[in-house]
Order: structure tokens, then sequence, then C-alpha cells
């Protein structure tokens, strides 16, 4: 995690450097607030992994742990098949291209995301 | 070694010789000149690195391909030739880009007092030229290209925009092009320096007809030039004095 | 849902669920790793015959096979399906097949969220082609879109508007990808995977999933941007109204160039996974190289005008300077992949073929990329066939090339089933002939004057001659492709079973079964450098390295 944390402190710290070195030598609008929107973001969740990394501790980041210290210990529970995704993405598609060229098929695709994504958080419960 | 040596010298006295290298047409303009020798230092530099490198990445495969089931000595990680190889690219990038500093300034640089001024109009799908303080307005069509006259050994400035989508001005022998922008002003100065008629071509993808929208660049003596601004640029004039151009 | 409970050591479960339904509904990152890289080789595959269809209309001046509009289209369609539909969503399912498994993980952080990703994926590619049955036909102004050409009042078709929704769900597709394969990686590795550890692959995938996220919201907002002025009378890039066709330039090239770097750093990894194997050693410099990526990830962020060094609105000087820099981190990867190879016990397979192919072309792409990195050279090369040379380069010689070596590489583990070597060489032979005769012609005709996306071109000196070299190599690509599909076809229908590491392989996903079982692993071996597979089959010659 601390690696994975520095990766995102030196990208911030690249990136407002480089608006910085930008803006004084195009003194251009456009460009740098691009940048400066982008280091943004990466201080953001370079931020989070500060607050993140309190809490925790991984055997991935120790060096010398093996499948032997981690037996019987639960990873976590996954997924393995739901067919909420699918009817989520393709009311997304619908809704764009009712966007695009038919409003009605728009109101309907809204609804088929909006019910995929209902299921969605209801099997996660 | 000797190879290597032989073709970039060549290719570094081929345009003093006034012939193209690689394909590329002779630079037909005081600023072409400069883009040229651009281009040849970079070619160079690129044959000499490629040689390399495929020496270095096929001489291995020939070298240690596998000869038994034992495995080589598991080397790596060298410092010493981690910096080298760090350090020599980064030298000689610093070394190109101090080039293209050097030279980007004087391909842009833009005189106070050119002698002639054209204002040139891209549009869907010809191009328009006017010239400054005079009537002379040419409109083409993609079937028939419009012509620009320009004085040889004279710095014309060229202002260039668009009255619709983006186009590019782009004429191959003066090595040049210039974005043509709705709502922006473009300036750039051309001095050609050779006569003759170089064909011109929209460079960027501006719809149906894009590949039809070319001009033709007429470049005459500075003579001719005067007298074709009188006559309110009639090209029966040049067609007469430029038959053998 | 149906969920599964993972204890370490995984068990390996003997669930294994066939037929359509079973694909359509699953989160296993396995099959949707499969899912994404047969779409992409699917749109490969079209966009492949796209482009034969724009080398025979340019096999001579004044050819009248198609007309502008129908041309144009074409070379939308490609440019969008081999950018878009293509070469990044292989990367994607490639690496969703493989970060799990080279990190030691039983499935992705958020796998539903994987599925969702690659469905809205798979109907933004049909969005987009949806163009072609609309009235007005397909978008028909390049891949780039630039406005106002692809503004309401000059391109009026909904093939437009199609194109630019679909496009907005493969850039959603995108960015949720690379949040899911960034969790993952930080969060899901097996014990002692520490970072330091990680296969090259799986690194350059951080770095790319890094890049997308900062790229993709830009693609994403100048897309919206372009829908709001096309249907809702927005001017956003109306130079009449105020509007900025400039603006549109940076949010495109913003995007646009990171994505340049999204499409060959996963093919990097590729090209990293590959050479150690059949050199037999480890690789060269592991630190430099994961750096290597991570300077150019950084790097990347400050060349998007690069692009527009011929538009006199930016700063040349500052984005050249930014682009020369990036040759650096890149020689380092080349020099470390000689390294690799030096004094090894190089076996030339296939895949090692692919490998030595895409350093050999990727190196013209790149040194033609440091020359238009200087913008005197751009100003004669922009919107060239010296550009359309240099791109493919990169993208045909570079990533493709890289695409076929990890089909080679990886069908035993994904598939369980060898490809045959003999058919192998002789699709990289004709793939290398092919390529270079079609593309390195272009190099000159660009120098001579042609402009790219024109349908016809007038009968000037040496156009035909060298027009009718590169049509003639596109068909000896064809042919190569061709070796390949009946490489599959008959390998598939043989199914001649395969060892579990029939490469001797350095990570861990060659440490499983093939095909892995649904949990990906029954057992791990101790995890003490970046090849522990290959530290537990020569324990003599192992060495314990990574912090």
């Amino acid at each position: 995690m601390i690696t994975g944390r520095r990766l995102f402190v030196s990208s911030a710290v690249f990136g407002i450097v480089i608006a910085i070195v930008h803006w004084f030598s195009s003194r251009d609008y456009d460009g740098t607030i691009l940048l400066g929107v982008m280091a943004t973001a990466l201080a953001f969740a370079a931020s989070y992994m500060f607050v993140a990394e309190r809490e925790a501790q991984l055997v991935g980041d120790r060096k010398d742990a093996s499948n032997a210290d981690v037996k019987g210990e639960r990873l976590g529970v996954f997924t393995v098949a739901t067919p909420w995704s699918l009817l989520a993405a393709f009311g997304a598609c619908l809704l764009l291209i009712g966007l695009a060229v038919f409003p009605v098929l728009g109101v309907a695709g809204g609804a088929v995301l909006g019910f995929g994504l209902f299921q969605l958080v209801r099997e996660s419960r | 070694m000797r190879n290597v040596r032989f073709v970039a010298t060549t290719a570094l006295l081929l345009p003093l010789a006034g012939c193209g290298v690689y394909g590329l047409p002779n630079g037909a303009t005081q600023q072409a000149q400069t883009m040229h020798l651009d281009w040849v230092v970079f070619s160079d530099a690129g044959l000499v690195v490629a040689v390399l490198l495929f020496a270095l990445i096929i001489a291995p495969l020939i070298l240690w391909r596998r000869r038994s089931d034992a495995y080589p000595p598991q080397f790596n990680r060298n410092n010493r030739w981690e910096i080298a190889y760090t350090g020599i690219p980064l030298l000689m990038v610093i070394g190109l880009f101090a080039f293209t500093f050097w030279d980007e300034e004087i391909v842009e640089r833009i005189t106070a007092h050119p002698a002639n001024t054209v204002d040139v109009v891209g549009f869907q799908w010809s191009w328009r030229f006017h010239y400054h303080n005079t009537n002379i307005d040419v409109v083409g069509t993609p079937q028939s290209p419009p012509q620009l006259v320009l004085p040889v050994d004279e710095t014309t400035r060229i202002d260039l925009t668009s009255s619709d989508v983006n186009h590019a001005f782009w004429i191959p022998a003066f090595l040049f092009k210039r974005d043509a922008i709705a709502g922006i002003s473009n300036h750039f100065d051309l001095q050609p320096t050779r006569l003759g008629v170089y064909r011109g071509v929209c460079a960027e993808f501006c719809g149906l007809d894009h590949a039809l929208m070319s001009f033709t660049v007429r470049v005459v003596s500075r003579g001719d030039f005067a007298r074709w601004l009188r006559n309110g640029g009639s090209s029966a004039i040049l067609s007469a004095k430029g038959a053998s151009l | 849902m149906t969920t599964t409970t993972v204890t370490a050591p995984a068990p390996g479960t003997s669930l294994v669920r066939h037929g359509v339904i079973a694909w359509l509904s699953s989160t296993d990152h396995k099959h949707i790793g499969i899912l994404y890289m047969c779409t992409s080789i699917f749109y490969f595959l079209v966009a492949g015959l796209l482009a034969m269809t724009i080398r025979a209309q340019l096999i001579q001046p004044n050819m009248t096979l198609l007309g502008p509009h129908q041309y144009a289209e074409i070379f939308t369609l490609h440019g969008t399906a081999m950018i878009f539909l293509s070469i990044v969503p292989f990367a994607l399912g490639l690496a969703n097949f493989l970060i799990p498994l080279q990190i030691g993980a039983p499935d992705m952080a958020f796998p539903r969220l994987n599925a969702f990703a690659y469905w809205i994926f798979f109907f933004g590619g049909l969005t987009i082609f949806s163009g072609v049955l609309v009235n007005g036909g397909a978008a028909a102004t390049g891949w780039t879109a630039f406005a106002p050409l692809s503004d309401i009042r000059i391109s009026t078709g909904g093939g437009q508007d199609l194109w630019i929704v679909g496009l907005l769900m493969t850039s959603v597709s995108g960015i949720l990808t690379a949040v899911n394969f960034i969790t993952t990686t930080f969060l899901y590795r097996a014990p002692g995977m520490t970072m330091w550890r990680l296969p090259v692959f799986t690194w350059e995938m951080i770095a790319t999933s890094l890049m997308i996220l900062l790229a993709f919201p830009s693609l994403a907002a100048v897309l919206a941007l372009l829908f709001i002025d096309r249907n809702f009378g927005g001017q956003f890039f109306d130079a009449g109204a105020g509007g900025n066709p400039v603006l549109y330039k940076h949010l495109f090239w913003f995007f646009g160039h990171h994505e340049v770097y999204i499409m060959i750093l996963p093919y990097f990894g590729v090209i990293t996974e590959i050479i150690p194997v059949f050199s037999r050693k480890p690789l060269f410099g592991y630190t430099g190289l994961v750096l290597s990526a991570f300077a150019i990830a950084g790097l990347s962020m400050g060349v998007w005008a690069h692009h527009m060094f011929t538009t006199g609105a930016v700063a040349n000087l500052f984005f050249s300077g930014v682009s020369f820099l990036i040759a650096v981190p890149t020689g380092i990867k080349f020099f470390n992949w000689i390294g690799t190879m030096w004094k090894g016990s190089i076996i030339l397979t296939t895949p090692m073929l692919f490998a030595v192919g895409f350093m050999l072309n990727f190196l013209i792409g790149g040194i033609t990329g440091v020359m238009i990195a200087s913008p005197p050279l751009d100003f004669h090369a922009e919107d060239t066939y010296f550009l359309i040379a240099h791109m493919h380069y990169v993208l045909g010689g570079g990533s493709l090339f890289a695409i076929f070596g990890a089909i080679y590489f990886w069908f035993p583990k994904i598939f369980g089933v060898q490809l045959s070597e003999r058919l192998g060489k002789w699709c990289f032979g004709l793939l290398f002939i092919g390529f270079n005769t079609t593309f390195f012609v272009m190099h000159i005709l660009g120098m001579m004057g042609m402009p790219r996306r024109i349908y016809t071109y007038p009968a000037l000196q040496g156009w035909g001659e060298l027009n009718f070299i590169a049509t003639v190599g596109s068909w000896i690509m064809a042919a190569g492709v061709f070796v390949f599909i009946w490489d599959v076809v008959s390998a598939s229908l043989a199914r001649k079973g395969v060892a579990d590491d029939p490469w001797g392989g350095n990570s861990l996903e060659w440490w499983t079964t093939s095909p892995p079982p649904e949990q990906n692993f029954t057992s791990l071996p101790p995890i003490r450098s970046e090849r522990p597979v290959f530290d537990a089959k020569h324990p003599e010659l192992a060495r314990r390295t990574g912090k």
C-alpha cells in the first residue's frame, strides 16, 4: 500500500509541477486548467489513500508471508454470476441512444438502467 | 560502420547540392532551408540509432540461441549499464531539443514589414486569396483550383483563417503547413527562393471534397509580380511570360 | 446473485458452468477477459477488412471504387474500431484474465462492476457501428471528429450522434475497468506478493489504469460538449457564436495522447513477459523497467499539444521538449529487453518471434516519433502519410504484433489448447513482410506530399507506384491473418491437450492448471521474487528480490 500511495502522491506532485511549467511557458488557460484539474484529482486519490492506510494491514505487503500464514482465513466473498450487470448496461445503452435519436427509447432505457441498478444494490445486501 | 558513415555523409551533402533526400521535396523558400536541415539532422540521427539498435536486437538471436537444456547464468541488474542507457539517450534528446529550439525560432520568425500581405481563407472546399491594398481576390472551386502568385526573394505575409471547418494550408515544396481555424488568425512569412509552379493542398480532413481542395502556387520574378498586381491579377500576363516555368 | 466464499488457500471447485446463459451472466474475471478479447479480435477483423477496402481504393490514381462519403465512413470506422474497440479492449481483456492470476487472487475486486464494464463496452461498439443503418450513414469525420466538422450544421446525419454515445459508453467502461484493476492489484495480492514483486505486465497495467483515469474523463467531457452542441443548441465549438474550435482539440488530445500510451504500455508489458521466458534469464533491470512505465505515464500528461503544433495556438517548444523526454524511458525499455536477451539461451518460438518483430517495428515508429516531435519538421509531416506510417508502426507493428504474441503465448493457458508453431511462424512471416511492405513506403509518400484521408489522388510522379506497393502489402498481411484464423480453428478442433506450464513460465498463472479452475488456485508457491514459478521449479537458481 505504501508503494501505491507513493505512486499517487508523486503523480500529483508531478502534475502540479507540469501545470506550473506549462503556465509560465505558454500563458494558456485551457491547458493549464486541464493540468490543474488532473493534479487535483490525483491529489484527491492520494489523500484518500493516506486515510485508508491506517486501517489496512495487507498480507500481500509482508515480504516473508506465505500461504501458511493465512490458512483457513476468509479472503472475501466473490460474486460468481449475476444477470443484472448485463441488464443495467443494456439500459444505459438504450438511455444514451434514446438521447441521440429517439427520446421515448431513452425513457425506457432509463427505467431499465434504474431497475438493473436497484437489483444490483438489493442483491448485495 | 563505413556504410553508415557513407550514407550519413551523402545525406548531409545532398541538400547542399540542391537535391532532395529521402524523397523530401527541395525546400523552395528561405524558411524551408532551415526545416530541410532539421529533417536531415533528425533522419541521420535516427538512421544511426536504428542501425545500432537493429544490430543489438538481432545479434543475441544469432549468438545465443539455445544449445542445451542448461540454464544460462541468471545475471541481471547492473547499475553502470542502467545509468549509461538512461544518460546517453537523455543527452541525445537534449541535443536534438537544442537544435529544435534554435531552428523553431528561425522558421516562425515574422518580419515587421513584409513586402506583401495575403489573406488566405479556407472554406469547404477551396481557397480564397485576397492581396492587401489591391482588388485582387481569387476564389477557387474544387474543379478549378485557385492560384496563389508570389514574388521570388520577397517576404509575403500570409494571414490564414477558415470560414467554416478546420482546414490546413500546405505547400509540400515549402515543407510547411499551418491550420486554418475559424475564429483564429494565423500569421506566417514565406520567402520563395526559386521560380516555379508548386502544388498546394488542404491537409486537414474537412469533409466530402477534402481530396480535391488543392491550389497552385506560382512563384514569379519581382517584375512580373509588380506587373501582375498592376493588371489586377490577370493571369493572362503570366501565362504569356511564364510559359517556360 | 450467486456468490462464493473464498478461504485461503482457495479451493479449486469443479463448478464449471457452460452455455450461453452462463457466459451472459458470468462475473468470473476469466470469462470476462475472454469475452473482451474475442470481441476485440472480431472488431480487429472488421477494421482490417475496412482497411483492405481503403487500400483497394488507393491502389492507383483516380480510382472510383468508393465515393467520397463512403470512403470517409470507412476510414472513420476503421480508426474508431481499431483504437477503441480492438487495441484498448484487448489489453483490458488480457489484463482481466491475467491480473488476478498473476497476483494470486481468486477474482477481481469488483466482479459485478467488471461485468457491467464489459457489457457497456459491448453495447457501445454495436452503437458505433449501428450508424451504418441510419439515414445519412455512419460517422464520417475521422476518429478524431474535430468540431466544427462534426457539428450539426455540417454533419447532419444521426450516425455522428450514435458514434458519440457509443464512444461515451466505451469510455465509461474504460474508467470502471481501470478502477477495478488498481483496487485489485493494491488490495488482493497473495501473501508475499509485494508490489515490487509484481509481474511487469501487471505493473504496466497499473500505469495504464492511472492514465485511463486521467484521460477518459476528458474524452467523456468533449463528447458530452459535442453532443450538447449538436442536439441541444450549445455553441462550445462554434467560432461564429463565441465558441472555440481549438478547445475541442485541447480536450480531445488531452485524452488522445494518453490514449496513445494506453494503447502501448500494456503491450510493453506483454513483450516484457515473453522475452525473459524465451531467453531463459531474469529481466535485466526490473526496477528500472517499472519506473520507466511511470515516467512515460507522468510525462504523457504534458505532451498532448504535440498534435497541435500546426494550429499556431499552443506553446510548441514546451510540448516538443516533453515529447523528446519520453524517448528516454522508452529507450530504457529497449535496452532492458536487449539486456535480457544478452548471453541468454534464446528459443525462437512464435511468441518470441512476435516480440522481436514488435521491437524492430516499434523502433522505427519510435524514431519517426522523435522526428515529428520537432515542430519545424512536423510542419511538413503533420496530417500526411508520413504520420500515417509513424502511427501504424507504433500501433500496428507495435501493439498488434504484441497482441498476436500474447495470443500465441497465453492461448494454451486460456483454453488449454496449444496453437501450431509451424502455422504461427508462417503467420508471423506473412504479417511482418506484409506490414513493412504496406507501411514503409508511406513515409516516402508523406514526404512527397500526400495528405491523409484523401479518397483519391492525381497521377503525380511516383505516387501510383508507391501506393500500389502498399496495397500489395495489405494483401500479404491479410494472408497472414488467414493463417492465424486457420491455426485457431484447426487447433480448437484438434483439442491437443497442453501442460500447465508449456513454456517454462515465470509468473503465477503458469502455476495453476490450463485452463485455470474457478477460483484460480488450489495452491500457491512461496513468493520471494518477481518469478515465483521459476524459483519453485529451479530452487538452485532462485534469488530473493523485492522490497
